[in-house]
């Protein structure tokens, strides 16, 4: 809907003078990237917005050392395209992506503005089980930080520009699985869920448990990471990993769903999750 | 605010508030094929084609919109007003009832058919997951995309 | 069958379709603004219940672009129902246009009318309120209990059941006696379903639209099912007489009931009335949500009673409604959730229905595709299944013996009509047998009935049910319809009956088509404006093809058989000699005159006149459309996900006029269904506030969510439609609440008895099997 109150619309040129226009964290400038979120819910007295397009990369570009660099200025489209990502942790990025939202939604949102929000988010949960890192411009200092403490620790909240997400490599053998649970099709989650395994000589090298949408902010299940890290990945062992998951991870209660299911979703999605992820790395 | 909107291939400068909408400012501009269902970014009606690609435009702001090209459904016809292939084909295959979310849908349709030529019907249910109709349950919509794809690989495109 | 026509029976283009896929401005919100528009904006309560004890409008009154501002203090004070009906309607005058209590949040409180819509929105945050809040009510069982808040205490409100008991209306039908017939029947079962608040959510929301004309007539341009009954309704509301008033509808974007109402039209027509200035009042999604209309959520009590043999022997329903803040349809909605279900298993001697309608402080009930049925089908048809099952008979096989059938008819018909005696009427097609026939054949009813084909968690099941509705309200429902001849031999074909997108003028010009022998492009079809086109009731209880079809067919008749007379005189035969076909009027002798000649003639040459006809039509009989439903779902019995594989709808509705049409409807109507049974549903907090106010949070399904919908229309033909048709545009959307609930039990063994079926409520089924 039209928000009758903006009165102001810059279009810096480049991060510093985006800066510049929001580094006094006054409540009343926003800055805009896709204007999805913008668009339907700025509150009342934001009068500023400092559209982004301009002073953000929008490209995804595989690196040679195997890493993976999006511009926040990217698209979820341009993301759930791109080549470099498809394959990437045997393909769970697509897999994510075609369940968000829906297609007319992506063609605009940023990774960046989609980052921001952080909640009810299910590409969240895929960034963290991928180690995804971020990078964040403040008064001409570039930071860069995981996705994960970007959000724990509120950066999200205080003035800051998001630039750009980065995707560390991935050793041969390793894949990750996504799963969520909605109502329909295009809905918001009302659970979900990333496993994600790396295996080296001995074993299992690495695993992330991630579970979102709980409703809280994604976190990992450390204790069912721990579990797998110890017993591998046998059925029985994803059964142990994903009853401990069930049992860690904080869930509540909404008039969508009770706290008591979305901790049983939780169980099945990463039972699901992990044995996917396993097949995955077979093949 | 002065903004310079290309909507069909004609330039179109308009007078618009920053806060307004590419929804809004396109209505208020005489476009009224694009349809406000929800301006919420829910259900699809206010759909156009940004740079080619099928966008809700009540999550857009108008500035956004500068210097990019516009399309809604009068861009899509062939050049003697002839129906695009989609246009015939939603009429042939009945997808059409109280027609409010047509406009939209054909555009989302074309997008989805520049990309991906041959769509499976799984496909196209994905592609316009996000353009909602309460009317058809969406059977003949899916028909009549599958149609009017297989007429354009053929070559009977215009658009 | 369809061979013995050709107009009716082909899916030809919809008259409207070149606007609708091009995008022309067909759409109220789409025509051209007048400058001095004034935009409404509402003030709405924040409150379940409360009395407004002060309105304090001076601030909002000197805000920029204000013109005038509406409460109850400067608005008219008589009672009525918003319900868009025939007159007398058979709904509680229990509203007022502003009234000094709010019964629900979204009820109106006031009203701003101003330059632009910001500037009302901003004069509606201005406006001080002050309410004595009051206990609401918020549940069937809070509204019935002993010493429950009193929702509607006015002294004025006509036609109430029993308002200090919260009753809007009541309903008992007797044939027989039920307490005899289960004492003589061998198995008896019982089955109570609830069904929850849900919404139409047409993607075009309300809007309607006013100004004087140059004659000071008031003009309305409204998104609306009932012309005719705006008009009246307004006329009657306003104190404007009916001849000073214009209804026009122009393309709408849907309304499956909801339109069916007089919702909005008295605002923009009030403020033009007092200011003379144009108006327009366009609801936003939320209040399209919430301060519109809704299903009616019911309770819904089925016992039957049968015999060793599987013959059903005593029948009964007892329901409680819950019809909101206000009245509107509530007496009737809870009829015909007895009426158009009751019938179906007519071999029982013993039947009794038995309904009650409550008021809550929630969001107003009214009419909702399908109108009681869909609620009553959900207790009775799967009620119908566990029947089956005691007795070890195959649900299929029951049906068959227990349906109705042609030349049969049921008591129910003459004791239970909408909100008074109902009409007595005997079947006169059925073709039920060869709906459930192909179905079954269809979905794969013996290969795949009871196997539970596993698939890693999934578990599937197949599913039935079987349906009747009707087509129109005998009696009671009129449509009438003009048509007149033009010079090359065209038609111009005037109705009052309304195409919300369902395709009415196209069928009702193929009718006339068919008559004349014309393509349907030598039909001009004008509707829905109260000016220009002759009565009619409307888009409701299924009416339009059978009702509305049988004036135009008539008035064509009229109008060939003033042809074939001028034609008579011009080849100078006998009319009754001559024969009409592909546009040309032929001789035994081969000589012949081309509609255009006759037009020509008539209108130009000699004996000059006006070839027309007006005929009305009002059934006295609503013969029902058949359907029967297969479904398979597939049940995650790790998360409870119930998905729709297959959905076939086997459906009998005599002649379909426009194949593709009647489908449309079908498989919209399934569509609905399917949201209704497994997605959709509108919440409230303890305060009775919604939660539920987009898109977002009601889902609707997407394209995504269902399955290829699958339509058989079957072969059949009713003698006393129009070229054979009965309606259909209702009874699809009943079928897969039941449906999707028996394939369920299929697959898993549990039944379901509250929807919609989330998947949380079904794991908590799973879970205590």
């Amino acid at each position: 809907m039209s928000r009758p109150g903006i009165t102001e619309y810059l279009r810096p040129e480049s991060l510093g003078e985006a800066w510049r226009s929001i580094a006094d964290g006054a409540p009343t400038v926003r800055l805009l990237s896709g204007g999805s979120d913008l668009t339907i819910s700025a509150p009342p007295e934001v009068t500023t917005l400092v559209d982004l397009r301009s002073a953000l990369d929008s490209t995804v570009s595989a690196k040679e050392d195997g890493s993976i660099q999006i511009g926040a200025g990217a698209t979820l489209t341009a993301i759930l395209e791109h080549q470099s990502l498809v394959d990437h942790a045997g393909g769970v990025i697509p897999e994510m992506m075609v369940q968000v939202g829906s297609p007319l939604l992506r063609n605009s949102a940023t990774i960046g503005g989609h980052l921001a929000r952080g909640r009810l988010s299910d590409v969240v949960p895929v960034l963290i089980a991928l180690d995804a890192e971020v990078r964040i411009h403040r008064d001409g200092v570039l930071t860069a930080l995981s996705l994960s403490r970007y959000l724990s620790e509120g950066h999200n909240t205080r003035p800051h520009i998001l630039t750009e997400v980065l995707l560390p490599a991935l050793p041969a053998s390793s894949a990750a699985a996504f799963h969520r649970h909605a109502r329909t099709a295009f809905d918001f989650p009302i659970l979900n869920a990333c496993c994600r395994v790396d295996l080296g000589p001995e074993g299992v090298d690495k695993v992330r448990i991630v579970c979102g949408a709980t409703p809280h902010l994604a976190l990992r299940a450390a204790r069912a990471e721990a579990s797998v890290m110890s017993d591998g990945l046998t059925p029985s062992a994803i059964e142990t990993a994903s009853r401990l998951a069930g049992e860690e991870v904080p869930t509540g209660t909404g008039w969508v769903a009770s706290a008591e299911y979305r901790s049983h979703l939780v169980e099945v999605l990463v039972a699901r999750c992990l044995t996917t992820a396993t097949e995955r790395l077979s093949r | 605010m002065r903004v310079g909107l290309t909507v069909n291939g004609k330039s179109e400068p308009l007078e618009i508030e920053p806060g307004d909408t590419l929804l809004e400012a396109l209505r208020a501009n005489g476009h009224t094929s694009v349809k406000n269902g929800c301006a919420n970014g829910d259900c699809g009606a206010c759909a156009v084609l940004l740079d080619g690609r099928a966008v809700a435009s009540c999550l857009v702001f108008a500035a956004q919109a500068e210097g990019s090209d516009i399309t809604t459904i009068d861009g899509l016809a062939g050049k003697d007003s002839a129906y695009h292939p989609l246009q015939q084909t939603m009429l042939d295959a009945g997808g059409v009832q109280c027609g409010f979310c047509i406009p939209a849908m054909i555009l989302t349709a074309a997008d989805l058919l520049a990309r991906n030529p041959e769509p499976t019907r799984d496909e196209i249910g994905s592609y316009l997951s996000g353009n909602l109709c309460r009317c058809t349950g969406y059977v003949k919509q899916i028909d009549a995309i599958e149609m009017a794809a297989a007429i354009m690989r053929e070559g009977g495109a215009d658009g | 069958m369809a061979d013995k026509y050709e107009v009716v029976g082909t899916s030809v283009h919809r008259v409207d379709g070149r606007g609708l896929v091009t995008g022309r401005p067909v759409f109220a919100d789409d025509f051209p603004k007048p400058v001095d528009l004034l935009h409404i904006a509402l003030l709405t309560s924040p409150h379940a219940h409360a009395r407004i004890r002060a309105i304090d409008t001076t601030r909002a009154e000197s805000m920029p672009g204000v013109a005038l501002i509406l409460d109850h203090r400067n608005t008219p004070e008589k009672r009525y129902t918003t319900a868009g009906q025939g007159y007398p309607e058979p709904s509680p005058y229990d509203a007022r246009m502003f009234d000094t209590k709010v019964r629900w949040v979204g009820d109106r409180v006031a009203a701003v009318a101003a330059d632009s819509l910001l500037e009302a929105q901003r004069a509606v945050e201005a406006i001080e309120v002050e309410y004595e809040v009051l206990e609401p009510v918020l549940t069937i069982d809070q509204a019935i209990a002993e010493g429950a808040p009193v929702i509607h205490d006015e002294e004025d409100a006509l036609d109430v059941w029993d308002a200090p008991r919260n009753l809007a209306a009541h309903v008992v039908a007797v044939a027989g006696d039920v307490e005899q017939g289960f004492a003589e029947s061998d198995t008896v079962v019982e089955v109570t379903t609830e069904t929850q608040y849900g919404q139409h959510a047409p993607l075009e929301p309300h809007i309607a639209a006013t100004h004087l004309d140059e004659n000071g007539r008031l003009v309305i341009l409204t998104s609306t099912q009932v012309p005719f009954h705006v008009r009246r309704i307004i006329g009657m509301l306003l104190d404007v007489p009916i001849h000073r008033i214009r209804v026009i509808k122009p393309r709408i974007g849907g309304g499956f009931g909801v339109k069916q109402e007089v919702l909005i039209e008295d605002l923009p027509a009030w403020v033009t009335l007092q200011t003379g200035r144009p108006a327009q009042m366009l609801y936003n999604r939320e209040q399209e949500f919430v301060s519109s209309r809704t299903r009616h959520p019911m309770r819904v009590r089925v016992k039957l009673g049968a015999k060793a043999d599987g013959r059903l022997h005593a029948l009964q329903m007892d329901v409680l409604s819950n019809t909101g803040a206000y009245g509107a349809h509530s007496l009737t909605v809870l009829s015909n959730a007895g009426s158009k279900t009751l019938p179906l298993y007519n071999k029982a001697p013993h039947v009794r229905f038995s309904g009650d309608v409550v008021y809550t402080n929630l969001p107003v009930a009214g009419a909702y595709r399908g109108y009681g049925a869909t609620q009553g089908y959900f207790a009775l048809e799967t009620a119908v299944d566990r029947l089956a099952a005691d007795l070890g008979i195959d649900p299929l096989e029951w049906r068959m013996r227990n349906h109705i059938r042609e030349g049969e008819t049921s008591p129910i018909f003459a004791a239970l009509g909408e909100g008074r005696e109902g009409v007595e009427q005997t079947i006169t097609s059925c073709a039920l047998d060869e709906c459930i026939r192909q179905g079954a054949e269809r979905i794969g009813w013996t290969e795949r009935r009871g196997k539970r084909e596993r698939h890693g968690s999934w578990v599937h099941g197949v599913g039935m049910s079987t349906h009747m509705q009707g087509s129109g309200i005998p009696l009671i429902d009129m449509g009438a319809a003009s048509i007149k001849m033009n010079d090359d031999g065209s038609f111009n074909l005037a109705v009052g009956a309304t195409d919300l997108g369902t395709g009415s003028d196209t069928i009702l010009g193929q009718i006339a088509a068919e008559v004349l022998a014309v393509p349907l492009d030598k039909i001009v079809v004008i509707s829905s404006d109260t000016d220009l086109t002759p009565f009619d009731v409307g888009a409701y209880a299924s009416s339009t093809t059978y009702v509305s079809g049988t004036a135009v067919a008539r008035a064509a008749e009229d109008v060939r058989a003033q042809i074939l007379e001028v034609a008579g005189d011009m080849l100078d035969v006998e009319p009754g000699s001559l024969t009409l076909e592909d546009e040309r009027v032929t001789a035994a002798d081969g000589t012949s005159a081309t509609l255009a000649e006759v037009g020509i003639r008539t209108l130009y040459g000699t004996e000059q006149r006006q070839i027309a006809a007006i005929h009305s039509f009002t059934p006295e009989l609503s013969p029902p459309p058949f359907l029967a439903a297969f479904c398979e779902v597939a049940v995650d019995e790790d998360t409870g996900r119930v998905v729709v594989l297959r959905f076939v709808a086997a459906v009998d509705c005599g002649t379909p006029i426009n194949p593709k049409l009647v489908e449309g409807q079908v498989e919209g109507a399934v569509a609905n269904g399917i949201g209704y049974a497994l997605f959709e549903e509108m919440v409230f907090d303890a305060r009775g506030r919604p939660k539920t106010t987009d898109y977002a949070r009601y889902k609707i399904p997407g394209p995504e969510d269902l399955p290829r919908i699958e339509t058989i229309l079957v072969d059949s033909f009713e003698p006393t439609g129009p070229m054979g048709a009965k309606s259909v545009a209702e009874i699809g959307i009943n079928a897969p609440i039941p449906a999707i609930a028996n394939a369920i039990h299929d697959a898993t063994g549990i039944w379901l008895t509250e929807t919609p079926f989330t998947a949380e409520r079904v794991w908590h089924a799973l879970r205590s099997r």
